[in-house]
């Protein structure tokens, strides 16, 4: 037999907020070398760079890497960033 | 977002993407520190829960909520990459913990098991959302709960914008035309919080065959 019923998605009392913590770039993202090509690559700025030829990539890594070694020559490698947790509650089994 | 956008946007967890965050595995774990502390302090794992570690990669999070419900606790691991679940097992070492290569989106987990669903950045890969959170529910006992942390959208987040801004200069220092991504695009798929509450609280329409 088929049936149809309305149900919730599951989850019950969903709260989310937005915390702010210090966090330390990892001191690997900021090597100078083919790796850092590579983790733009792999990176969210990729979003940015895609489709472009690797001595583009380059140019962005050697970019970057001097980018990071001034921003820890003025201020170190900290950052306060933002985070979202999010939390609920499973509503009762149907 | 909706779902077949997160999927056109989202990272692919490659063995090759899993070999590369392997390689650097040590600073990135370090530098995730603080977002693993804020999980663990959340979900406030007590001795003797079952937990379901969502997108453990190479176990940094797993093995801290083994130690928070020890004694009498058992912590279950997925990742839908089979080198992270390789790595985590061999940086992490405590037998109790049972690993599962899978995505955690459709993999059949045991109905009504955990005490608690925790994920450190993992709940924002899914390719359907809507699909993979009702799994997560079904796992979850009555009363369980939820705790994952995830990006906020990108403008606001200070380090990818130092990111961003620096490939941004690079491309208009060599005159490439570039598209801005959408703020809420691929690892910040979950970012927008009104979107996140009514994914979660939404009606569903269940059709089952008995």
């Amino acid at each position: 037999m088929s049936s149809s019923s309305s149900a919730k998605s599951g989850w019950t009392d969903v709260r989310i907020e937005q915390v702010e913590r210090p966090m330390t770039m990892a001191e690997s993202e900021t090597s100078i070398d083919q790796s850092a090509a590579d983790w733009l690559h792999q990176g969210p700025a990729n979003a940015l760079l895609e489709g472009q030829p690797k001595d583009v990539y380059a140019e962005a890594a050697n970019d970057w890497v001097q980018a990071v070694k001034q921003r820890a020559a003025d201020k170190g490698l900290q950052f306060d960033v933002l985070l979202q947790v999010i939390t609920a509650l499973t509503s009762p089994h149907i | 977002m909706s779902d077949q956008e997160s999927a056109a946007t989202e990272p692919r967890w490659t063995s090759e993407a899993a070999e590369k965050w392997l390689s650097r595995v040590e600073g990135l774990e370090r530098s995730g520190a603080p977002i693993r502390e804020l999980l663990l302090e959340r979900a406030d794992l007590q001795p003797g829960e079952r937990v379901l570690d969502v997108g453990c990669g190479s176990g940094p999070s797993t093995a801290a909520a083994a130690r928070a419900v020890h004694p009498g606790g058992r912590v279950t691991a997925i990742d839908i990459a089979a080198p992270m679940i390789a790595a985590a097992r061999q940086r992490v070492r405590d037998r109790d913990i049972e690993w599962i290569v899978g995505d955690a989106e459709s993999y059949p987990l045991p109905e009504e098991r955990y005490d608690a669903i925790i994920s450190q950045m993992g709940l924002m890969f899914f390719t359907n959302n809507a699909k993979a959170f009702a799994n997560l529910a079904r796992a979850s006992r009555a009363g369980g709960r939820l705790v994952g942390v995830v990006w906020p959208t990108r403008d606001k987040i200070s380090m990818f914008n130092f990111l961003f801004n620096s490939v941004r200069q690079t491309l208009d220092r060599l005159n490439i035309a570039y598209q801005e991504p959408p703020l809420d695009f691929g690892p910040f798929s979950l970012g927008d919080a009104s979107y996140v509450e009514q994914l979660l609280s939404q009606e569903r329409l269940d059709r089952r065959t008995d």
